[in-house]
Protein backbone atom coordinates (compact mmCIF):
# COMPACT_ATOMS: atom_id res chain seq x y z
CA UNK A 1 0.00 0.00 0.00
CA UNK A 2 1.25 3.47 -0.49
CA UNK A 3 1.69 5.76 2.05
CA UNK A 4 1.83 8.92 1.96
CA UNK A 5 5.20 11.30 2.55
CA UNK A 6 5.78 12.85 5.26
CA UNK A 7 7.21 16.37 4.66
CA UNK A 8 9.80 18.30 6.67
CA UNK A 9 12.17 20.80 7.53
CA UNK A 10 15.44 21.25 9.21
CA UNK A 11 16.80 24.59 11.22
CA UNK A 12 19.52 24.70 13.11
CA UNK A 13 19.53 27.33 16.09
CA UNK A 14 21.58 27.97 19.48
CA UNK A 15 18.62 26.92 21.80
CA UNK A 16 15.37 24.97 21.26
CA UNK A 17 11.95 23.63 23.53
CA UNK A 18 8.93 22.56 21.73
CA UNK A 19 5.67 23.09 23.99
CA UNK A 20 2.43 21.37 25.04
CA UNK A 21 0.32 23.85 22.14
CA UNK A 22 2.88 22.42 19.17
CA UNK A 23 5.21 25.20 18.84
CA UNK A 24 8.64 25.14 18.91
CA UNK A 25 10.55 28.05 20.59
CA UNK A 26 13.85 28.74 18.95
CA UNK A 27 16.92 31.32 20.25
CA UNK A 28 19.51 31.98 17.35
CA UNK A 29 18.16 30.59 14.46
CA UNK A 30 19.85 30.10 10.95
CA UNK A 31 23.57 30.04 11.67
CA UNK A 32 25.59 27.99 9.37
CA UNK A 33 29.01 28.73 10.58
CA UNK A 34 30.57 28.01 13.94
CA UNK A 35 33.93 27.45 15.94
CA UNK A 36 35.20 24.28 17.73
CA UNK A 37 34.22 23.24 20.49
CA UNK A 38 31.42 23.99 18.68
CA UNK A 39 29.16 26.30 21.35
CA UNK A 40 25.76 24.05 22.51
CA UNK A 41 23.26 24.25 19.80
CA UNK A 42 20.37 22.84 18.72
CA UNK A 43 18.69 20.87 15.82
CA UNK A 44 15.04 21.14 15.07
CA UNK A 45 12.85 19.64 12.58
CA UNK A 46 9.38 20.24 11.76
CA UNK A 47 7.49 18.12 9.80
CA UNK A 48 4.34 18.10 8.34
CA UNK A 49 2.17 14.63 8.86
CA UNK A 50 -0.23 13.58 6.24
CA UNK A 51 -3.92 13.70 7.21
CA UNK A 52 -4.32 9.33 6.63
CA UNK A 53 -0.76 9.02 9.01
CA UNK A 54 -2.44 10.26 11.90
CA UNK A 55 -2.13 8.05 14.87
CA UNK A 56 0.99 6.43 13.53
CA UNK A 57 4.26 6.60 15.23
CA UNK A 58 6.82 7.43 13.16
CA UNK A 59 10.39 7.04 13.93
CA UNK A 60 12.54 9.84 13.89
CA UNK A 61 16.55 9.90 13.72
CA UNK A 62 19.22 12.68 13.34
CA UNK A 63 22.62 12.01 12.96
CA UNK A 64 26.05 14.21 12.65
CA UNK A 65 27.47 13.31 9.72
CA UNK A 66 30.85 14.53 8.22
CA UNK A 67 31.73 16.15 4.38
CA UNK A 68 32.23 12.02 3.54
CA UNK A 69 29.40 10.81 4.96
CA UNK A 70 30.54 9.34 8.09
CA UNK A 71 28.92 8.79 11.27
CA UNK A 72 30.60 11.88 13.75
CA UNK A 73 31.65 9.87 16.86
CA UNK A 74 33.19 11.87 19.93
CA UNK A 75 35.79 9.74 22.64
CA UNK A 76 34.28 10.28 25.93
CA UNK A 77 36.17 8.86 28.74
CA UNK A 78 33.08 6.02 28.72
CA UNK A 79 34.35 5.01 25.33
CA UNK A 80 33.14 6.58 21.56
CA UNK A 81 29.53 8.16 21.50
CA UNK A 82 27.32 8.79 18.32
CA UNK A 83 26.30 12.19 17.98
CA UNK A 84 22.59 10.71 16.99
CA UNK A 85 19.48 10.91 18.46
CA UNK A 86 15.82 8.80 17.91
CA UNK A 87 12.59 9.34 18.69
CA UNK A 88 8.78 8.74 17.84
CA UNK A 89 6.14 11.19 16.75
CA UNK A 90 2.67 10.56 16.36
CA UNK A 91 0.47 13.29 14.97
CA UNK A 92 -3.37 13.78 16.32
CA UNK A 93 -5.83 15.31 14.53
CA UNK A 94 -7.23 18.39 16.94
CA UNK A 95 -10.15 19.84 16.50
CA UNK A 96 -11.26 22.35 14.74
CA UNK A 97 -9.24 20.83 11.58
CA UNK A 98 -10.57 20.69 8.07
CA UNK A 99 -10.16 16.86 6.94
CA UNK A 100 -6.99 16.04 5.20
CA UNK A 101 -4.95 18.88 6.80
CA UNK A 102 -1.21 18.25 7.06
CA UNK A 103 -0.48 17.68 10.81
CA UNK A 104 2.34 19.01 12.54
CA UNK A 105 5.06 17.53 14.50
CA UNK A 106 8.34 18.33 15.82
CA UNK A 107 11.29 17.26 17.20
CA UNK A 108 13.87 18.89 19.11
CA UNK A 109 17.46 17.73 20.01
CA UNK A 110 19.80 20.05 22.02
CA UNK A 111 23.38 19.48 21.67
CA UNK A 112 26.31 19.81 24.24
CA UNK A 113 29.41 21.38 22.96
CA UNK A 114 31.64 19.75 20.89
CA UNK A 115 35.14 19.20 20.45
CA UNK A 116 34.65 18.93 16.20
CA UNK A 117 37.90 19.23 14.34
CA UNK A 118 37.29 22.20 11.38
CA UNK A 119 35.08 21.18 8.46
CA UNK A 120 32.06 20.52 6.93
CA UNK A 121 29.18 18.41 8.84
CA UNK A 122 25.33 17.39 8.17
CA UNK A 123 22.84 17.06 10.44
CA UNK A 124 20.90 13.98 8.79
CA UNK A 125 17.27 13.61 9.72
CA UNK A 126 15.45 10.13 8.55
CA UNK A 127 11.70 10.19 8.53
CA UNK A 128 9.53 7.90 7.08
CA UNK A 129 11.39 6.61 4.34
CA UNK A 130 12.75 10.20 3.50
CA UNK A 131 15.88 11.80 4.26
CA UNK A 132 17.12 15.64 4.49
CA UNK A 133 20.53 17.20 5.59
CA UNK A 134 21.53 20.63 6.97
CA UNK A 135 24.72 21.80 6.76
CA UNK A 136 27.18 23.78 8.71
CA UNK A 137 31.05 24.56 8.87
CA UNK A 138 33.49 24.44 11.59
CA UNK A 139 36.43 26.62 11.18
CA UNK A 140 39.80 26.68 12.03
CA UNK A 141 41.00 28.84 14.84
CA UNK A 142 42.13 32.19 13.84
CA UNK B 1 -38.26 -0.93 13.49
CA UNK B 2 -36.09 1.71 15.60
CA UNK B 3 -32.56 0.97 16.00
CA UNK B 4 -31.44 0.86 19.42
CA UNK B 5 -27.54 0.03 18.12
CA UNK B 6 -27.66 -2.83 20.30
CA UNK B 7 -25.44 -5.28 19.81
CA UNK B 8 -23.37 -2.87 17.75
CA UNK B 9 -20.72 -1.73 20.34
CA UNK B 10 -18.68 -3.49 22.58
CA UNK B 11 -19.78 -3.53 26.32
CA UNK B 12 -17.20 -1.47 27.56
CA UNK B 13 -17.44 0.96 24.94
CA UNK B 14 -17.99 4.40 25.67
CA UNK B 15 -20.92 4.60 23.71
CA UNK B 16 -22.47 7.57 24.42
CA UNK B 17 -19.12 9.58 24.32
CA UNK B 18 -19.14 7.90 20.90
CA UNK B 19 -22.76 9.36 19.78
CA UNK B 20 -22.44 12.71 21.29
CA UNK B 21 -19.02 13.06 19.18
CA UNK B 22 -20.65 11.86 15.90
CA UNK B 23 -23.86 13.74 16.82
CA UNK B 24 -21.09 16.77 17.07
CA UNK B 25 -20.09 16.68 13.56
CA UNK B 26 -16.76 16.20 14.85
CA UNK B 27 -15.99 12.73 13.36
CA UNK B 28 -11.99 12.39 12.91
CA UNK B 29 -10.98 14.16 15.79
CA UNK B 30 -9.03 12.24 17.81
CA UNK B 31 -6.46 14.23 20.04
CA UNK B 32 -6.79 17.66 21.75
CA UNK B 33 -2.77 19.06 20.01
CA UNK B 34 -0.04 18.25 18.33
CA UNK B 35 3.14 16.29 18.46
CA UNK B 36 6.20 17.79 19.94
CA UNK B 37 9.11 16.14 21.21
CA UNK B 38 12.41 17.83 23.03
CA UNK B 39 15.76 15.87 24.07
CA UNK B 40 18.94 16.87 25.35
CA UNK B 41 22.08 14.65 24.32
CA UNK B 42 24.59 14.66 26.85
CA UNK B 43 27.85 12.68 26.77
CA UNK B 44 28.87 12.33 30.24
CA UNK B 45 31.97 13.60 31.59
CA UNK B 46 33.05 14.96 28.38
CA UNK B 47 35.83 17.83 28.44
CA UNK B 48 35.53 20.23 25.92
CA UNK B 49 38.51 22.71 25.95
CA UNK B 50 39.23 22.47 30.05
CA UNK B 51 35.55 23.03 30.50
CA UNK B 52 33.26 20.46 32.29
CA UNK B 53 29.22 20.52 31.54
CA UNK B 54 27.74 20.57 34.81
CA UNK B 55 24.35 20.53 35.58
CA UNK B 56 22.50 23.85 36.22
CA UNK B 57 21.67 22.69 40.02
CA UNK B 58 25.82 22.66 40.18
CA UNK B 59 26.13 25.72 38.79
CA UNK B 60 23.94 27.35 40.84
CA UNK B 61 25.81 25.62 44.29
CA UNK B 62 29.04 26.54 43.23
CA UNK B 63 27.63 30.25 42.54
CA UNK B 64 26.69 29.99 46.45
CA UNK B 65 29.88 29.06 47.69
Amino acid sequence: MMVSPVLAKLILCDHAVTDPAGKVHMLGAGWSLTSSPTPPHAVVALMKIPWDRADQKIEVSLALLTADGEEVVVQSPTGPVPIAAHAEVQARRPPGLAPGSPLDASFALNVQPLPLPPGRYHWRLQVAGGMLTESFEVRHAS
Amino acid sequence: MEDTGEGFYEDDEPVEKIRATFDAGVKGVTGPRTSGQTQYLIIPDLVVDEFVLTTSDEVTRAARC
